[in-house]
């Protein structure tokens, strides 16, 4: 790879000094999509990726319309009971009744509050914890038993818990999505500081980085892709967590939408919660990817999918 | 040997480095204990270039190691610049490039240069404008400068390597420690870079430790070539080189290269002719 962006000519002819493999992030594999690419790589190969991407494109739209025209269609062909199942066609109408009359969006306030509350909250906690447990030997012996169990456990099952100890209103919401979030965070950063290579801890030995120094110069910077899959796998679980937390007793909220409307049998507004909730989860994954990008420029493969 | 008291001294050139009667000792899977280096001794002078050649697997990487503070010798004395090893911020370039994949060139290069070790020392640049103009001039040196913001997967290995190099020299050490630096390159970039090596630190008085497995190069760059000799890892004769740096193209073709390097190619392959009488 660095032979093929050797450019020729550089200092008297020589290139193609092949050998040794390019220091790189766990995922840094190809340095093409980089965002100030080497002048040199070849216009046909952005070409190609351009045509790429549109291809790959084009195939999700494809599969994303023939899937709810066939729902579409068997709806009117075989017509269920509203209370079954409502055609894609419903739900806008269903949406648009529900954003009017200002309730959909007292929900979506609501949920958005709690999710980013509890989310903020796991993230401040576990990416110093994490990179204390990862970089201490001595932090991660006495943390690691309770991470493990924690971990193990599925965490919703302390759900009634947090309602016990924090009634029904915010508090127990942003704990229940802090807790499901926390995990994956703390342990994706551990893991990322274990991964920096030892040659670089290495380095920072050799030139008497202190300790504070190479935690911030090496393990934190080490680790940061790995810290932005914690980031995305809590966001998923996060949004979970809105959910289940509202299942436990809530006033208002989009999982408190989802319930009382089933209850309701009105299956439309059932499901304008359930795409708001994965409209939710796709906008907030594309952020964080381009946060990642922002973040961690020398990493040219951010991995597109989870 | 060459004398260098024309080069003025640089800031931070003091300290020579000496190891004395060091052994170091590995268990091996099997839980026999392998002897590594066995009372190794080795001078070298202040502004003093000395090269290390053996074969592999003789503990030169163990010996540089140890240098570095980056592994404990068993037994045995080791002093860099006057100070046990690891306390003063040595210059180092591995055979790895081992460069930050998350610092641009530049930025690889000028590493060394905030941390606060360099604080209140000769070697800290006193001002940014200071520290940017050498960082700037290294680039310049090692041809790197329209490189300064690319990332290190963005260039090539010998690039990588001479990033490597820079990032080793910005902080001006007094010892430099260097492990088969130019091993994982071709041979043309490789004798440019001994050239390069050559401009820039036997010009300026820097203690150095350079090791390879190829003779000439350690003959091209030493004051001193140290032969080593493996199980245990040992010293079995010292060669003065006694030409004046910086060396050039000039040198490193001359038929006294080839000739010496004969002669330690014959010493090395059959060790047991010119091995010390160690009872
Ligand atoms: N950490 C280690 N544990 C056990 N044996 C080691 C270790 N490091 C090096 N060795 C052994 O020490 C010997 C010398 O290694 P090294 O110093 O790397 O040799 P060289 O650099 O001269 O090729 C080798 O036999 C190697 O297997
Ligand atoms: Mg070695």
């Amino acid at each position: 790879m660095a032979d093929q962006l050797a450019r020729p000519g550089t200092e008297g002819g020589m290139d193609g000094t092949g050998g040794s493999v390019p220091t790189a992030g766990p995922r840094a594999q190809t340095p093409l999509q980089a965002t100030n690419e080497p002048p040199w790589v070849a216009q046909s190969e952005k070409v190609r990726r351009a045509k790429a991407r549109r291809r790959s494109l084009i195939r999700g739209l494809v599969s994303v319309v023939v899937v709810l025209a066939a729902w579409e269609a068997a709806v009117r062909i075989f017509q269920p009971s509203t209370v079954i199942i409502v055609g894609p066609s419903a739900i806008p109408a269903a949406f648009w009744k529900l954003a009017e009359s200002g309730e959909l969006w007292h929900h979506f306030s609501v949920s958005m509050r709690q999710f980013l509350m509890g989310y903020l909250v796991a993230v401040a906690l576990a990416i110093p914890l994490g990179l204390w447990m990862g970089a201490s030997r001595r932090a991660h012996d006495y943390g690691d038993p309770w991470l493990t169990a924690l971990y193990a456990t599925p965490n919703v099952a302390l759900a009634p818990l947090f309602v016990i100890w924090l009634g029904f209103g915010d508090p127990a919401h942003v704990a229940i999505i802090a807790l499901v979030a926390f995990f994956p965070v703390i342990i994706n950063t551990i893991d990322g500081v274990h991964a920096v290579e030892r040659d670089l801890r290495e380095v920072g030995i050799a030139f008497r980085a202190n300790r504070r120094e190479a935690f911030a110069r090496i393990d934190l910077p080490g680790a940061m892709p790995y810290i932005f899959t914690g980031l995305r796998l809590a966001m998923a679980r996060a949004l979970v967590g809105i959910v289940v937390a509202d299942l436990f007793g809530a006033q208002a909220g989009l999982g408190y939408l989802i319930l009382t409307s089933s209850q309701l049998f009105q299956t439309a507004n059932v499901f304008v919660g359930v795409l708001i909730l994965a409209a939710l989860g796709v906008g907030l994954t594309f952020g964080l990817r381009v946060l990642q990008k922002k973040l961690t420029p020398w990493q040219t493969d951010v991995k597109e999918h989870q | 040997m060459t004398t260098r008291e024309t080069s003025p001294p640089r800031p931070g050139t003091s300290g020579g480095v000496s190891v004395r009667d060091v052994s170091k000792r590995y268990a091996t899977p099997k839980g026999e204990t392998l002897t590594v280096l066995d009372n190794v001794s080795l001078d070298v002078q202040p502004g003093e270039f000395v090269s290390i050649v053996g074969p592999s697997g003789c503990g030169k990487t163990t010996l540089l190691r140890i240098l570095q503070g980056l592994e404990q010798h068993d037994s045995g004395d080791v002093l860099v610049d006057s100070q046990p090893p690891g306390k003063v911020a040595t210059g180092f370039v591995f055979q790895k490039a081992s460069l930050f994949p998350w610092r641009t060139v530049e930025r690889n290069v000028s590493f060394g240069l905030d941390l606060t070790v360099l604080k209140g020392t000769p070697n800290q640049p006193p001002s940014k404008a200071e520290r940017k103009r050498r960082v700037a001039q290294l680039l310049e040196l090692t041809n790197l400068t329209e490189f300064a913001d690319y990332y290190p997967s963005q260039i090539s290995g010998g690039m990588q390597q001479r990033v490597n190099l820079a990032r080793a020299l910005a902080i001006q050490p007094s010892v430099l420690l260097m492990d088969e630096p130019f091993s994982a390159l071709d041979a043309q970039t490789r004798e440019k870079l001994q050239r390069d090596l050559q401009k820039v630190v036997a010009g300026v008085g820097t203690t150095t430790v350079f090791i390879t497995h190829d003779i000439r190069e350690a003959i091209f760059q030493a004051d001193r070539v140290f032969v080593m000799a493996a199980n245990p890892g040992r010293f079995i004769k010292i060669y003065e080189i006694d030409e004046k740096h910086p060396r050039g193209a000039e040198f490193q073709q001359s038929d006294r290269i080839a000739e010496l390097s004969r002669e330690i190619w014959k010493l090395l392959h059959v060790p047991k002719v010119e091995a010390p009488a160690v009872p």
